[in-house]
């Protein structure tokens, strides 16, 4: 899986995660970017990827997430 | 009543002359190190499939003039701080055991979920003797510190240190032990961190930052205004925060106000001022370390102002206990349960980080007031999300922006007499300082 397929699947789960279909994502986002992203929204953001993609991730990993490119370079190194 | 003629809030300890010395040595031996040593790291030894070669690999890796220099740095002063052989000791068997529990971590099996719990469970102890060692008097009778105290300043720095090692162990730059210690007992953070994440500390080690000459410069600029803030203007106004004599029970209700207003300032001017000097002095060092203060005064909310007083320790809270343990509750109970099991996790983790402050009912009042709060501005947040018309509105008015600053600024310190004082002392206080009572 490309990143970029990874980035329109992470689409998905933002705009089920968040209950906006217009949302957008890019690489540089960030949760200071959404007003509905609170810690509750993270958290939901990060199991629902985890579901998605069939991958889990380590405390440490979530830890170091700053933005959305982040995320999707977590999930491609999983995926392998 | 506590010691009325103390200052409460006790300011770091810390000789400014003998402390800036050491730090110069310090920085000038570690920089000729760094100039002088041809690469950054030991050869790296092919490990046989032997698991004792393996180990042994381990151990011996990393091990060069500059990690040997900065871990002797850290220990001459550490010695100057610790004392007692029962605190060595202590220490040396925490710095092993957490170097092995992590190793094996490392070489163990992700997603085995009996090996998993094991770590869980070190860590889980890892917080109870981080909360026993820093009170040694907390249920004393079962404290093991209690009996062999560990006396050494920044101690519950030391094991949180622990605690992010085996946590992000399989995310770390390779690395030795002497690394691991030299991490563990960093002079600079060693008293009052601010407390530094471990994969960027072993990263900023192994590839120190530049320092020229512009990094200099600004970095003798940082640890002036550190050495201002804290040595000259916190010293000074300190004794103002105290009482002296004077009984706040019967004082006038102007000087009260004067008093606590002034404390959580004089907090702000030392510990701050702690922390830009340290970060100035790690600078210039090669490590770039994180902030633990970002304007806290400009906060509008008490969540907010959690999010910039000690950032380095809220944000390590949030990252290591919040976060796990919402990922932890959510996987087991219905979406619907979310809110609230969130909400319970931000009173939870409050109250963790009031009691890591202080373990007398004082401090847990502290935290149930603060925890109170941040659960009544998730509801609040809550409510903006869900309830439209004009009862949304009046329910979430939204503050002008200087009564939210003021309010916040009044909040945290007025819940801050509750570390001084008794928990009766401290509501008579408070009701003297809201007019309530005369």
């Amino acid at each position: 899986m490309t990143q970029d397929d990874i980035q329109t699947t992470l689409l998905g789960v933002f705009r089920k995660v968040f209950s906006d279909e217009d949302i957008v994502i890019s690489e540089e986002m960030t949760a200071a970017d959404y007003e509905a992203w609170d810690s509750l929204n993270h958290i939901m953001l990060i199991m629902e990827t985890e579901a998605t993609f069939g991958v889990k991730f380590s405390n440490a990993e979530v830890a170091r997430l700053q933005k959305v490119g982040d995320l999707i370079k977590l999930v491609a190194g999983k995926l392998g | 009543m506590e010691n009325i003629n103390t200052p409460p809030i006790q300011t770091l300890d810390l000789n400014s002359l003998s402390f800036l010395l050491y730090a110069g040595a310090a920085i000038l031996i570690y920089n000729a190190v760094l100039y002088l040593s041809k690469s950054n790291s030991a050869k790296v030894r092919i490990a046989r499939k032997s698991p004792i070669f393996g180990w042994l690999s381990a151990i011996t890796y990393g091990i060069d003039s500059k990690s040997i220099t900065i871990a002797l740095l850290n220990l001459v002063f550490l010695t100057y701080f610790i004392s007692g052989t029962s605190s060595f000791l202590i220490l040396a068997g925490l710095f092993i055991s957490t170097y092995v529990i992590g190793q094996y971590k490392l070489r163990s099996t992700v997603g085995n979920s009996a090996t998993e719990r094991f770590f869980i469970a070190v860590i889980l102890g890892l917080w109870v003797l981080l909360f026993l060692a820093k009170d040694p008097n907390l249920v004393s009778f079962a404290n093991p510190f209690h009996y062999f105290p560990l006396k050494l300043i920044g101690v519950s720095f030391i094991f949180f240190r622990c605690i992010n090692y085996i946590e992000d162990i399989r995310i770390l730059p390779k690395h030795g032990p002497i690394t691991y210690f030299a991490y563990l007992v960093f002079f600079p953070t060693l008293i009052a961190g601010p407390l530094e994440r471990c994969d960027r500390w072993i990263e900023d080690f192994k590839t120190p930052h530049k320092v020229d000459k512009t990094v200099i410069w600004s970095s003798l600029n940082r640890i002036a205004n550190g050495f201002i803030k804290k040595f000259i203007l916190a010293d000074f106004l300190y004794p103002l925060t105290g009482f002296g004599g004077v009984d706040p029970l019967t004082t006038g209700v102007g000087l009260l106000w004067l008093i606590f207003l002034l404390q959580l300032f004089v907090l702000y001017l030392d510990f701050s001022g702690y922390t830009d000097m340290m970060i100035g002095i790690a600078r210039l060092m090669g490590f770039k370390l994180g902030e633990n203060f970002n304007r806290p005064f400009a906060s509008v909310s008490v969540q907010e102002f959690w999010s910039r007083w000690h950032i380095s320790l809220t944000s390590f809270i949030k990252d290591y206990v919040f976060t796990p343990l919402l990922r932890f509750g959510l996987m087991r109970v219905e979406a619907k349960w979310a809110f609230l099991i969130s909400t319970f996790l931000y009173f939870v983790t409050m109250m963790i980080f009031a009691l890591w402050h202080g373990t007398t009912w004082g401090f847990v009042i502290f935290g149930l007031l603060h925890g109170a709060a941040l659960v009544l501005i998730q509801v609040r947040n809550r409510i903006k999300s869900r309830v439209s018309g004009k009862l949304g509105v009046i329910l979430t008015w939204q503050a002008p922006r200087w009564l939210g600053i003021i309010t916040t600024y009044l909040f945290v310190s007025f819940t801050m007499i509750f570390w001084s004082f008794g928990v009766t002392e401290s509501i008579k206080i408070l009701s003297r300082l809201l007019f309530i009572s005369a």
